[in-house]
C-alpha cells in the first residue's frame, strides 16, 4: 500500500513538473512572454477553434469579453511566437520525450536487460542513413524538405527493424539473443554507412552532423501532428502488454508458463517500441540517453512493475526532454546547444546520483 | 482420469534424440517423482508436459485435450511450472514476484481483486514467505528464491504443479520443508510432478516414481518397485545397497564406497 501512495506521489510531482516545464519553455526565450499574456494567448486560440455558434452564445452569457479585451493589448508578434514557434516546439519535445521513455522501458523489459535503450536494434542508425541520404540528395532545400527528412528517417528506422527481424530467424520463433545480435550487427553496419555518407557530405556536412546531435529548433505543428498517431498506436500496444512485460522480464520460458503467448507479445512489443523510436528520431534527430536513463530512474524510484513503469517513463521522458530543450536554448543564448548534448550532460550525473543514493538505502 | 497424458512422444534437439517413444499417464492426485541421471531428458520431459516444447511426433494431452491447441492463459490456470534458478536484473519484491502468478487470472486492465489478494496471501503463507514480502527477490539466497518461485506458481492456483529440481539450491532443512509442502499441497488435491536428483528423498515422499534413462522410460511404479539394486545399477551405473527406512516403509539407497 505504501508503494501505491509513493507511485501516486511521483505521478503527481511529474505532472506538475511537466506543466511548469511546458510553461517555462514557452515563456522563456529571446523575447520573454509574461505568464499572464501567455495564458490569454493560449485560451483565446482555443476559443477561436470553437464553432461560431458556441462562441456567440458564450459571449451572450458574458463570458470571455474580458479576454477579448486583453487580447487587443497583446502584440501580434507575441502571438506568432507563442503559437507558431514555441508551443509546437515544446509539444514536439514532450511527445518525443515520452516516446523515447516508453520505447526504452519496453526494450529493457523485453530484452530483460537494464542497459537496453530504444535504439538497441539499430533503429537510430537506420534513421540516420535515411536522414543523411535525404540531405545529401539536397532534399532539405526543396519545398518538401521539411517532410523529406523526417520521412526518410522514419523509413530508414523501420527498414532497419525489418532487416533485423528477418535476419534474426525464420518462421514464428526468434530468440531475444539473436534479435540482439542481429541488431548489433545491423547497427554497426549502418553506422559505417552513415560515417561514409558524412565523409562525402561536403557542403551538407554541418547539417548532417547537427541532425545527428538532435534538437527541436524550427519544429512546427506538422511535426507534432505526425508524432501523435504513432504515439497513440504504439502506446496502446505497449500498455496492452504491460503485464506480459513483467512476465517477460523473468525470461521467455517463465513467461510462457505464466500464460503469456510469448512470440506474439514479443513481436508486437518489439514493433511498437521500434516504431516509437523511429517516430521520435524522425522528428528530433538522434537524442540518446533519455530512453536509457528515464526508465532506470523510474524503476529506482517506484519499482519495476510495468503497469507503473510504462506511464511513469512516458511522463518523466516528456518532462526531461522539455526541460533539456529549454536548457539547450538558454544555457549559452543566443547560441543553441544540441539537445542530445544536454540530455547526456545533465542526465549522466543525475543518474549517477540516483545509483549512489540507491546503494546507501 | 488422466490429467496429463503423453502418447508416443518423440523429441529431438537439432536432430539428436532426447526423448524417445514416451508414453505416460498422470492421474489426478498423483505425487510423481521423475528420476534419472544428468542429461537423461528429465527437464525436457517437464518442458514438453508444460507445452514449452512441442513433440516432434506423438501427442501431449492436458485434461484430455491436445495441449498445443489450448490457449496459453487457459493452460496457465490449470498447470504451473517451477523452473530452476529464475534470475532477473530488475528489483521485484517478493510480493510482486508472487503477484505475477495471478497473470493468467486477470484481465489486461484489471487490477487485483479480493480473489487475487487471497490467492497471493495463501501462496505467501504456505511457503512461509509472509515476512519476506517486501524483500528484493534478487537479493535472496538460492533456496529462498526457489521458494518464491514455488509461491508464484501456487498463486496461479493450479490443479497441476510441475517442479524441475525444486530442491537443488536448498540445504537439508529447506529440502525437508519443500517436500513437506509438496505432500501438503498434494493432500489438498494438487497433482504434483517433480524432477528430483535425490533418489532417497524421491523414494521417501513420492507416491510414484518414473525413472528415465537415455531418453526412455526405464521403470515406473511405487518406490519399492523402482528403487532396486539392479535398477539403480542400470540407471545410474552406481553400485548401491538398498536399506529400508526405519520409520516410513520405503526403500533407501546407500552408496558403496
Amino acid at each position: 500500500m505504501k508503494k501505491t501512495r509513493l507511485r501516486a506521489g511521483i505521478f503527481l510531482a511529474l505532472g506538475v513538473a511537466l506543466i511548469i516545464a511546458l510553461l517555462a519553455g514557452i515563456a522563456i526565450g529571446t523575447v520573454p512572454i509574461p505568464l499572464k499574456d501567455l495564458f490569454s494567448i493560449i485560451v483565446s486560440s482555443l476559443w477561436r477553434m470553437l464553432p461560431e455558434t458556441w462562441q456567440a452564445s458564450m459571449l451572450r452569457l458574458g463570458l470571455f469579453q474580458k479576454l477579448a479585451a486583453l487580447m487587443e493589448e497583446i502584440p501580434e508578434t507575441w502571438q506568432a511566437i507563442v503559437l507558431r514557434l514555441r508551443l509546437p516546439r515544446v509539444l514536439a519535445a514532450m511527445l518525443v520525450g515520452s516516446a523515447l521513455g516508453l520505447s526504452g522501458s519496453t526494450m529493457q523489459g523485453l530484452f530483460k536487460n537494464p542497459l537496453a535503450d530504444p535504439f538497441i536494434i539499430g533503429v537510430s542508425s537506420g534513421a540516420s542513413v535515411g536522414a543523411a541520404a535525404a540531405m545529401l540528395l539536397g532534399l532539405a532545400w526543396t519545398k518538401a524538405g521539411a517532410f523529406a527528412i523526417p520521412l526518410a528517417a522514419f523509413a530508414g528506422g523501420m527498414g532497419s527493424l525489418l532487416l533485423v527481424y528477418s535476419l534474426s530467424g525464420s518462421g514464428g520463433r526468434r530468440s531475444t539473443l539473436s534479435l540482439l545480435l542481429a541488431g548489433t550487427a545491423v547497427s554497426t553496419f549502418l553506422g559505417a554507412v552513415v560515417a561514409l555518407l558524412t565523409f562525402f557530405s561536403g557542403e551538407q556536412l554541418q547539417q548532417v552532423v547537427f541532425w545527428m546531435m538532435g534538437g527541436f529548433s524550427g519544429r512546427n505543428w506538422l511535426h507534432v501532428l505526425s508524432m501523435l498517431p504513432w504515439l497513440a498506436a504504439g502506446g496502446a500496444v505497449i500498455f496492452w502488454h504491460a503485464r506480459d512485460l513483467d512476465a517477460l522480464s523473468l525470461g521467455e520460458e517463465q513467461a510462457h508458463y505464466m500464460g503469456v503467448n510469448v512470440e506474439k507479445a514479443k513481436g508486437r512489443l518489439l514493433a511498437a517500441a521500434a516504431l516509437l523510436a523511429a517516430a521520435a528520431v524522425s522528428v528530433s534527430g538522434l537524442i540518446g540517453f533519455v530512453g536509457l536513463v528515464v526508465p532506470h530512474a523510474m524503476r529506482l524510484l517506484g519499482g519495476p512493475s510495468h503497469r507503473w513503469l510504462l506511464p511513469a517513463s512516458a511522463l518523466a521522458g516528456a518532462v526531461f526532454m522539455v526541460a533539456s530543450d529549454l536548457l539547450a536554448r538558454v544555457a549559452l543564448a543566443p547560441v543553441e546547444l544540441p539537445v542530445g548534448l544536454v540530455t547526456a550532460l545533465v542526465g549522466g550525473p543525475f543518474f549517477l546520483y540516483l545509483l549512489k543514493k540507491r546503494k546507501v538505502t | 482420469m488422466a490429467v496429463i497424458s503423453l502418447e508416443n512422444v518423440n523429441f529431438a534437439y537439432n536432430g539428436s534424440f532426447c526423448l524417445e517413444d514416451i508414453t505416460l499417464e498422470l492421474e489426478a492426485g498423483d505425487l510423481t517423482g521423475i528420476i534419472g541421471p544428468n542429461g537423461s531428458g528429465k527437464s525436457t520431459l517437464v518442458k514438453l508436459m508444460a507445452g514449452y516444447l512441442a513433440p516432434d511426433s506423438g501427442r501431449v494431452l492436458l485434461g484430455g485435450q491436445p495441449l498445443a491447441r489450448l490457449k496459453r492463459k487457459e493452460v496457465a490456470r490449470t498447470l504451473a511450472v517451477v523452473s530452476q534458478g529464475i534470475h532477473t536484473d530488475f528489483d521485484f519484491t517478493v510480493e510482486e514476484m508472487v503477484s505475477l502468478g495471478r497473470l493468467p487470472h486477470m484481465g489486461r486492465w484489471q487490477s487485483e481483486g479480493p480473489g487475487d489478494s487471497e490467492a497471493i496471501e495463501w501462496a505467501l503463507s504456505i511457503t512461509h514467505l509472509t515476512d519476506f514480502r517486501h524483500r528484493a527477490y534478487n537479493r535472496l539466497s538460492g533456496g529462498e528464491a526457489q521458494r518464491v518461485m514455488v509461491a508464484q506458481a501456487l498463486a496461479q492456483q493450479p490443479e497441476i504443479l510441475l517442479l524441475d529440481e525444486p530442491t537443488t539450491y536448498m540445504d537439508m532443512a529447506y529440502q525437508q520443508e519443500m517436500f513437506t509442502l509438496m505432500t501438503r499441497l498434494n493432500q489438498e488435491g494438487i497433482t504434483i510432478v517433480a524432477v528430483l536428483h535425490d533418489v532417497n528423498m524421491a523414494a521417501l515422499y513420492c507416491k510414484e516414481l518414473v525413472a528415465i534413462r537415455g531418453g526412455r522410460i526405464f521403470a515406473k511404479g511405487p518406490a519399492e518397485a523402482v528403487i532396486t539394486r539392479e535398477n539403480i545399477k542400470e540407471i545410474y551405473g552406481c553400485t548401491v545397497e538398498i536399506t529400508w527406512h526405519p520409520v516410513a516403509s520405503r526403500p533407501q539407497i546407500t552408496i558403496m564406497p
